[in-house]
């Protein structure tokens, strides 16, 4: 769990587009990263966006954009177990 | 000289990476190299997506009337606002900040606060085209749980941001929206 954390940053900051991503998820998949840890990475990619927050914030005032993103890394975590112990 | 300190203070993030990244060039090419591919890739995107949305989103501007997305979308739309909100949102394709402009000018024509949180919910995590490519490289099972769960994060994140806003702060952000052209 405490590397699926990792994961969940890293998938936090990184901006790769969904197309590189998965072709990268399954690499690593095969060369033997946990489903948990490809979980996390893949759900923080998709819905936290540390780059894109100035952005976010433009459009949705600081509050908003900083609640979302923390819930959404918070539910990546979720996912993360979850898939982990579904796959 | 004030405008261009004005101009390196809008791009400060820029110049920071643009520094950063050249420092990993020379002291680690192959690490640099792998980063200004990842740039170019994200870029080219970038360019191939936003025109098009805008393109979208003057039209949807012009030709969906205010009433009609208050009634489809709006505070009293119930659950067909909340399944359109989800449908639009995965039939998108494109990163994430495109979703953004999209939303404001969802919060103009009057579509209910959390609405616009699905959309984005959606657009951030179950993009159909994503999705096939997803079965496709990780599994179906794969897929199908991530998208199950999914359902229930985008219900439960735009509820509880929207929860944890005040009126006052949700008017802020649909004044906001009216005032971006």
């Amino acid at each position: 769990m405490d590397w699926s954390i990792g994961c969940c940053f890293h998938g936090s900051i990184t901006l790769v587009p969904g197309f590189i991503a998965f072709p990268l998820a399954s690499a690593l998949l095969k060369s033997g990263a946990g489903y948990m840890q490809i979980a996390a990475f893949i759900s923080t990619l998709m819905m936290v966006g540390v780059v894109t927050i100035p952005l976010e914030i433009k459009y949705f005032g600081k509050k908003t954009a900083i609640i979302r993103n923390m819930e959404a890394f918070i539910f990546s975590l979720a996912v993360a177990y979850i898939m982990g112990v579904v796959m | 000289m004030d405008k261009i300190i004005k101009v390196i203070k809008r791009y400060r993030f820029f110049i920071i990476l643009l520094v950063i990244n050249t420092i990993i060039l020379i002291v680690k090419p192959d690490i640099g190299l792998k980063s200004l591919q990842l740039t170019k890739s994200n870029a080219l995107e970038m360019l191939s997506i936003l025109p098009p949305v805008f393109i979208l989103l003057g039209l949807l501007d012009v030709w969906v009337k205010r009433e009609t997305m208050i009634k489809f979308m709006g505070e009293k739309s119930g659950i067909i606002g909340v399944l359109l909100a989800f449908l639009l949102g995965s039939a998108a394709a494109g990163p994430l900040y495109a979703a953004f402009p999209v939303a404001a000018v969802l919060l103009k024509k009057g579509s209910k606060f959390s609405n616009v949180l699905i959309m984005i919910g959606a657009w951030s995590t179950t993009k159909i085209p994503l999705l096939l490519f997803e079965a496709s490289s990780m599994g179906i099972k794969f897929m199908i749980t991530r998208f199950i769960l999914n359902i229930f994060g985008i219900a439960i994140i735009a509820y509880t941001v929207e929860k944890l806003l005040s009126k006052r702060e949700i008017d802020k952000i649909y004044n906001n929206a009216a005032s971006m052209e």
